[in-house]
């Protein structure tokens, strides 16, 4: 005999145990994938270069600064974009055992948008195993050629064909160091510890045709050079050591100096360049940001900035003076409000400044990601 | 007085950046940090101003307390040294570790000696094939240092290039010459 109370009871819990499996029944396992590609947005790319195992290029977002990926490689990397920032070039070296037997140095071809390496080619062994600085790996102006520092310590160039995926030439460079290629045309200049610049055409099968040596343009005693230049429209801008910007042209077969000044002249407290990537150049308002340490002294010049300085290269004055931490690598944007990026290789960090015509391309702080790796020293902006 | 703080003040902090950034550069920041909190309890316990009883002045950091120790990246003939020192590996300061190999070239350096006030011309060998090891002190000075187109003055470079087993080890600094005055 059911009374109409367990008659209740009892369809509630079918209903219930009903439910229970129709939810059972509408469980999807999840599904296991890999994103097709790096989210939208600016990209800012820092490379982490390893010593002991890989070398890494960590793609961060340029605004919020959280990671998008990275791209992997063998020990010390250099690294290269495109001019269209849609293509990564790498330089790295594999040991067979990592820390000893034979090595396998490597160009890598990586596709930005999904970090996804798409070509290799098998360099020469003597590739130099060196910290990076964006000029120990260049490229043709038409993007053809891979141009590759090596060092056994003698020096010399491996010339790359990236379409074929072949070593054209290997270009010796006695006493000469650094990649410089032309704005135009297939042209590679080193740069000379007798202070001179180098020159050489590369013809259509990849070959040194000819080579154009310049008159003395520094002094490496004196006023050496720092590696890492900025291309500014027909020129290359170097600093030396002490705070003297150098001007030099590679439009014609000969280099040239084109202009030569202090930005130190007259500023009390011994202040001078140093890091890595020393200086960034800013296309739309011709300015070159320049990393800056105070009471420079011999063998200071790696040291890390305390101010980054902003230098009008028209008026030639340098127009603020920001404070920063530690930062040995700085990276700008190119438009007309520059974001400065800079890297501190004490903390492993990377922050990112605003700044505007208005307040003299003062740098304003605007973000910072850290634990970037164990030695960030190069990076480049996406845009 | 706060000038002679001041001074000894910055003369730490110059030693506590050497030291701190080529540890982050060789051994990432894990080891970063736990060598920091090393150097900062070893500031504590040193004495803070060093005096030089022959003339009352405090010493700079070049002549400081580690001029002399092999173990100190102030030893006065790593003036030009980036790298492990081998002395703090299993080594010392003119020996490769046991079953690392000798880099077959080398970078030199002009060190000041304030024991006799000579120069010397100093030779960086690197020792290969074998990983780093972990907590050795990483100096880097770069006195007289000039970029690769002057080779043999460049410290930026892993000098195990011309051996069959390049892996970076450490490096030792050794006297090969007196520099005429």
């Amino acid at each position: 005999m059911y009374t109409p109370k367990m008659v209740a009871g009892l369809a509630a819990l079918v209903l219930a145990v009903g439910a229970a499996f129709a939810a059972e029944a509408e469980f999807r396992p999840e599904v296991f994938t890999v994103e097709p590609k790096i989210r939208p947005g600016t990209n800012l790319f820092v490379l982490d270069q390893g010593w002991s195992g890989a070398s890494q290029v960590n793609v961060l977002d340029g605004g919020n600064l959280s990671r998008k990926g990275n791209m992997s490689m063998g020990l010390n990397a250099q690294f290269i974009l495109s001019a269209d920032k849609k293509t990564a070039y790498t330089v790295s070296i594999y040991s067979k055992r990592i820390s000893y037997g034979p090595v396998e140095a490597v160009l890598q071809v990586f596709d930005v948008e999904t970090l996804t390496p798409v070509k290799e080619v098998i360099l020469l062994d003597k590739t130099a195993q060196v910290a990076s600085v964006r000029n120990h790996l260049a490229l043709s102006a038409d993007e053809k050629l891979a141009f590759v520092q090596n060092a056994t310590p003698a020096t010399s160039i491996t010339v790359v064909d990236l379409e074929k995926g072949e070593l054209t030439a290997e270009i010796p460079t006695p006493g000469c160091w650094g990649l410089y290629p032309s704005a135009r045309g297939r042209k590679i200049s080193v740069l000379c510890g007798d202070g001179s610049m180098a020159s050489y055409v590369i013809d259509d099968s990849g070959q040194a045709e000819s080579v154009t040596r310049s008159e003395k343009l520094f002094d490496a005693d004196v006023s050496p050079l720092f590696v890492h230049a900025e291309r500014a429209g027909d020129d290359w801008l170097f600093s030396s050591f002490f705070g003297e910007l150098f001007r030099i042209s590679d439009a014609d077969a000969e280099p040239k100096l084109v202009d030569k000044f202090s930005y130190t002249a007259g500023v009390k407290g011994k202040w001078a360049p140093g890091g890595f990537a020393v200086m960034a150049y800013n296309p739309a308002n011709d300015l070159l940001y320049i990393t800056m340490h105070p009471n420079a002294r011999d063998g200071s010049h790696k040291d890390g900035a305390r101010e980054i300085w902003a230098l009008d290269l028209k008026k030639k004055t340098v127009v603020s003076r920001s404070k920063a931490e530690h930062i040995v690598s700085i990276a700008v944007t190119s438009g007309k409000n520059p974001v400065l990026y800079g890297l501190n290789d004490e903390d492993s960090s990377v922050t990112r400044f605003t700044s505007n015509a208005k307040s003299g391309f003062r740098l304003k702080a605007a973000g910072k990601a850290e634990d970037l790796g164990g030695f960030v020293v190069l990076a480049a902006t996406g845009e | 007085m706060s000038n002679l703080i001041d001074r000894t003040l910055a003369a730490l902090d110059k030693r506590m950046e050497k030291t701190a950034r080529r540890a982050a550069r060789l051994n990432g920041r894990r080891s970063f940090l736990a060598k920091t909190g090393g150097i900062l309890v070893g500031v504590m316990a040193m004495p803070l101003l060093p005096f030089d009883r022959g003339t009352g002045l405090a010493h700079a950091a070049s002549a400081g307390k580690g001029v002399n120790d092999p173990l100190s990246c102030d030893y006065w003939r790593y003036c030009a040294l980036d790298g492990n020192l081998c002395a703090a590996s299993g080594g010392t300061q003119t020996s490769c570790p046991p079953g690392s190999e000798a880099s077959k070239v080398t970078w030199v350096g002009t060190c000041h000696n304030p024991n006799d006030g000579k120069d010397y011309l100093v030779s960086y060998n690197d020792c290969c094939g074998k990983a780093q090891v972990a907590g050795s002190a990483s100096c880097l000075r770069s006195e007289g240092e000039r970029p690769g187109y002057r080779m043999g003055l460049y410290n930026d470079i892993n000098w195990c290039m011309a051996n069959d087993n390049k892996g970076y080890h450490c490096t030792v600094a050794l006297l090969v010459g007196q520099v005429d005055a």
